[in-house]
């Protein structure tokens, strides 16, 4: 099922078009990553799928009906900084979210036990760090136990252990089928995290695709030899590589994604070329990133 | 309608402004409502005459009259409670709140509701408390012979409600404008304690000064009543001249209650549509 269109999705302030006939689709089940530099229209495109902001022009819809509060409580969102009453409790809070969403304030401890705030649930808000702040906004987007999730900056202010604990929590909550859409500027987390992401720029999109197979045109293998010369000359005429780089006293080889190292090695074997070191690197996703930037 | 009260209730109930604000306008109320009796017995204490009467002799607790004479001076303390739906709404503004409640799950005009339903409960509450201390100091302090008309007149309850929740609209909307709650509560007070009293107080007393035409004065002092301080105002006519004979209105007016009502309609409207208008 379709979780999320969009058609020409557009918003203007004044002069500046923040976002510009943005188009996409998220399936159910994806984690869909929204990269861009800053200022490249992710907030916006976010407040507007959210009804926070309102569209210069085009249409979305979820869940393939047009939006309404209704849908909006199918989905549990945290946008920028986390907004809550500052005077109140976090349990205080989430009941007035669960009074909203319409779920069980049942469901409160149990969250607030998962996002590691439960000592704390009587404290005001306003006495809360930034990561406890981050924390509590990601309970009450899991408050009401949504089939799909927006997550914008989700590990901002974050410790490095709170970092790995929302990933985790994040590949967690993946797994059991709910679709997140996962905003961030961090590559390497979503990487970690993503099955799909777009890459926004200045409020255009340069870029939507699956991450395995973006990554896979930049698999790389790295080959030593004692001898390079001979390396290389063992290489000049096989056919399983497009590319080959000399850096480091190695070969990088850009091989074909059907060749594997195995391939790699039994041709070197027939060559008699003795090699000391093969090793496979997986493309990252923020050289892909760059790449995708610096061609537009 | 249920659940959007309770979500108010539940933004409140732990916002001490709130309970400072609601208790302030109680006992100012009931001290006044209670204090005109000392007022009067402190007043011929002293000696004071007016007119040949003992102040005391005024009959400011006879029903039906003291619906009319309590409910004007409760006129002057509706300010507090404008204080509070300023303060709820700026703060939903200033943190963001309005913004989460939306992503949340609440549609735009959910929550124009749930803020008026604030408003109708503190307005109900506070024509509450007026009819209870009506009652009781009527009771007290009133001539056992006007005993009979008890509900008459009672009427300026309900014209006192309508008068509240029109003004807490334009307090509302006056917040959804400025934002900034110091702002709002200070020209507000400006606002409906001088600025439009004065504007008004001119355009009926001096029309002339305004223009050589000849109608002009006559439109301008018509133009004064449906200001919508002087409009809200005007639902109770001051009482007391009663005392020294002279003639006051002392019903409530169908003509004045259909001002406020538009008064009230555009509010809402308006309120309404800065919401839809706007990104939050």
């Amino acid at each position: 099922m379709i979780v999320l269109s969009t058609q020409n999705l557009t918003k203007k302030y004044s002069r500046l078009t923040a976002l510009d006939q943005l188009n996409f689709e998220i399936q159910t089940g994806m984690i869909f990553g929204l990269l861009g530099p800053n200022g490249s229209g992710k907030t916006t495109t976010l407040g507007m799928i959210l009804s926070v902001l309102k569209p210069t022009s085009g249409t979305f819809q979820w869940f393939e009906k047009p939006p309404s509060a209704a849908s909006r409580r199918e989905i549990g969102a945290i946008l920028e900084i986390p907004c809550f009453y500052p005077y109140m409790t976090a349990e205080q809070n989430l009941q007035v979210a669960a009074k909203i969403k319409k779920c069980p304030t049942a469901n409160i401890a149990p969250t607030l036990k998962t996002v590691g705030l439960y000592e704390r649930r009587n404290d005001p808000f306003k006495t809360y760090s930034l990561g406890m702040k981050q924390r509590l906004a990601i309970g009450a987007a899991l408050l009401a136990n949504p089939p799909v999730l927006i997550l914008d900056e989700p590990t901002n202010g974050l410790d490095p252990q709170g970092i790995v604990e929302i990933r985790e929590l994040v590949i967690q909550i993946a797994k059991s089928g709910k679709t997140i859409i996962f905003a961030s500027h961090l590559l390497d987390e979503v990487q970690k995290v993503c099955t799909d992401f777009m890459v926004l720029k200045k409020g255009k999109k340069l870029f939507q695709g699956n991450v395995k197979e973006a990554l896979s045109d930049q698999r790389m293998v790295e080959v030593g030899a004692e001898n390079l010369a001979d390396l290389q000359n063992a290489f000049s005429n096989y056919q399983g590589i497009s590319k080959l780089e000399i850096k480091d006293d190695l070969c990088l080889l850009t091989a074909l994604p059907e060749i594997t190292t195995n391939d790699i090695s039994r041709y070197l074997f027939d060559k008699k070329v003795i090699i000391n070191h093969l090793v496979e690197r997986e493309g990252s996703l923020e050289k892909q990133f760059l790449k995708i930037l610096a061609e537009k | 309608m249920k659940r959007l009260l309770q979500i108010e209730w539940l933004k409140l109930k732990h916002y001490r402004p709130f309970w400072v604000l609601t208790g302030l306008y109680t006992v100012m109320v009931s001290l006044i409502c209670i204090g005109v009796h000392f007022f009067f017995a402190y007043l011929k204490r002293e000696g004071a005459d007016i007119n040949g009467f003992d102040p005391t002799m005024f009959p400011f607790y006879d029903f039906p009259d003291i619906w009319q004479n309590i409910t004007y001076i409760a006129t002057w303390f509706k300010l507090f409670l404008a204080f509070i739906v300023v303060i709820s709404i700026a703060n939903e503004a200033t943190h963001r709140t309005l913004r989460q409640n939306i992503i949340d799950g609440m549609s735009k005009k959910d929550w124009l509701a749930s803020k008026l339903l604030l408003i109708v409960a503190l307005a109900v509450a506070a024509t509450l408390l007026l009819f209870v201390l009506g009652i009781i100091t009527g009771l007290i302090y009133g001539h056992p012979e006007s005993y009979t008309s008890i509900f008459d007149s009672t009427e300026f309850l309900l014209a006192y409600c309508l008068e509240v929740i029109t003004y807490l609209t334009f307090a509302f909307l006056a917040t959804l404008v400025i934002r900034r709650s110091g702002i709002v509560i200070v020209a507000l007070m400006m606002y409906t304690l001088a600025f439009e009293p004065l504007t008004t107080l001119f355009l009926t007393n001096f029309p002339d000064s305004l223009s050589s035409y000849a109608k002009m004065p006559e439109i301008l002092s018509t133009a004064a009543a449906f200001f919508p301080i002087r409009a809200i105002n005007n639902l109770i006519h001051v009482p007391y001249q009663r005392w020294v004979l002279q003639e006051i209105q002392d019903y409530v007016s169908f003509t004045e209650v259909l001002i406020v009502l538009g008064w009230l309609a555009f509010n809402i409207r308006a309120c309404y549509w800065l919401l839809r208008k706007r990104d939050l």
